[in-house]
């Protein structure tokens, strides 16, 4: 196995990035109306961003990143790339590759003088629009808090692309002790039954002090793929909450009791009555 | 432990992803565009694809609907690598198959949280 530094791997690789990235630019000064080469310049960008950060070159990545807004407005068509524009492109490029292969000989004040020029020919009438615009953040509860209930429905194709709904129940349990119970209600009966297709929902009670976004950490990935509701739990409530979590089940014709499957948590914290 | 594919046209991401996983026990394979990590996944079967999105020849969303399109792989995790912030991008990803995304840059421990908790022992 090779084991060479990736950030010399990527010396290399930018050197190569920089000649396609100028031989696009000097093109598009010819032919402003080449798509192809618009994705060419953005290829390059989007890598020497991307890799550029994660190997230390921090001043290359966020520079990069302006350099890159600039061109992601070409590439959807709102700016056509004049010669201006080929022209400040260009030094952008210069001022990048010296950032990677010579950085003690730049000055900031040269790329922000670049930074300037670039912004005023590719956005004039945006710049107070600089702030990038805030995150939404869920609510913070000021009241110390002793857990959540929660009620997860997954879509029914979940399982087909990759997501298994009993490793997010673990990753939940990770952040406290759960009591979890599947609902089964949704079951059809073996004959109807798609394997490939997630019928239970589950209910659980999180006996933790986590804030509400530590639960959608869990389920980052298929929060657009689920119903997540999550109710805090008042103080008073923990010790009942097993009780109102499993109220006697009512009959159920199409399930017959030995269907349902109450699965439980380890319980990690003590106290809990669980 | 797990066969890990990753398809990048950065050879740096590529030795990334590779000197972050090996020390951890996982095999990784690599593939420069969408058609080749499509060929060397129609080969061997992995417990993990991290794909980039923005790849020559093939790139990321035609290789996750393409291995989408594998009854075989059907539930195989599939990650793609994004320096978007765009939701838009994500969720076209997601909606052509993806299980998930790594923001870049990352940092190696992020890529190693990510692969836990997509592939499980």
């Amino acid at each position: 196995m090779t084991t060479l530094d990736p950030a010399e791997v990527f010396r290399q690789e930018a050197s190569e990035l920089f000649e396609a990235l100028e031989g696009a630019l000097l093109d598009l000064g010819i032919r402003p109306d080449d798509k192809e080469l618009v994705d060419t310049a953005f290829r390059a960008l989007h890598t020497i961003k991307g890799s550029g950060a994660m190997f230390g070159f921090d001043e290359v990545a966020s520079f990069t990143h302006e350099f890159e807004t600039a061109f992601d407005r070409v590439r959807k068509g709102e700016i056509k790339p004049d010669q201006d524009l080929v022209s400040v492109a260009l030094a952008a490029k210069d001022y990048i590759r010296t950032l990677i292969e010579a950085p003690e000989t730049t000055d900031s004040i040269i790329g922000d003088a670049i930074l300037d020029d670039l912004r005023r020919l590719v956005e004039p009438e945006e710049r107070q629009k600089a702030g990038a615009a805030p995150i939404a953040q869920a609510p913070a509860a000021a009241e110390a808090r002793v857990g959540w209930q929660l009620h997860i429905e997954f879509e029914s194709d979940i399982l087909r692309n990759g997501s298994n709904p009993l490793d997010l129940l673990d990753d939940l349990g990770k952040l406290g002790a759960c009591f979890v119970m599947a609902l089964t209600d949704d079951v059809p009966f073996l004959d109807e039954l798609d394997p490939e297709h997630c019928f239970l929902k589950w209910d659980v009670t999180l006996h933790s002090d986590c804030e509400r976004s530590a639960i959608d950490d869990v389920f980052i990935f298929v929060q657009d793929e689920m119903k997540l509701t999550c109710t805090p739990l008042a103080a008073a409530e923990t010790p009942l909450a097993v009780a109102e979590l499993a109220p006697p089940l009512q009959p159920e014709p199409t399930v017959p009791e030995e269907k349902r499957r109450v699965r439980n948590k380890p319980i990690m914290s003590a106290g809990t009555g669980l | 432990m797990a066969n890990i594919l990753t398809v990048d046209d950065s050879p740096s991401i590529r030795q990334m992803v590779k000197v972050t996983l090996a020390p951890a026990g996982h095999n990784v394979v690599e593939a420069g565009d969408g058609a080749q990590g499509l060929e060397k996944a129609k080969a061997t079967r992995f417990d993990l694809v991290i794909t980039d999105l923005n790849m020559p020849v093939m790139n990321g969303l035609e290789l996750i609907k393409a291995l989408r399109g594998l009854p075989a792989l059907l539930g195989m995790p599939i990650v793609f690598l994004t320096t978007e912030s765009n939701e838009a991008v994500k969720l076209e990803a997601k909606k052509a198959g993806a299980t998930g995304w790594i923001t870049k840059p990352f940092k190696q421990d992020q890529l190693l949280a990510v692969v836990s908790k997509l592939v499980r022992s």
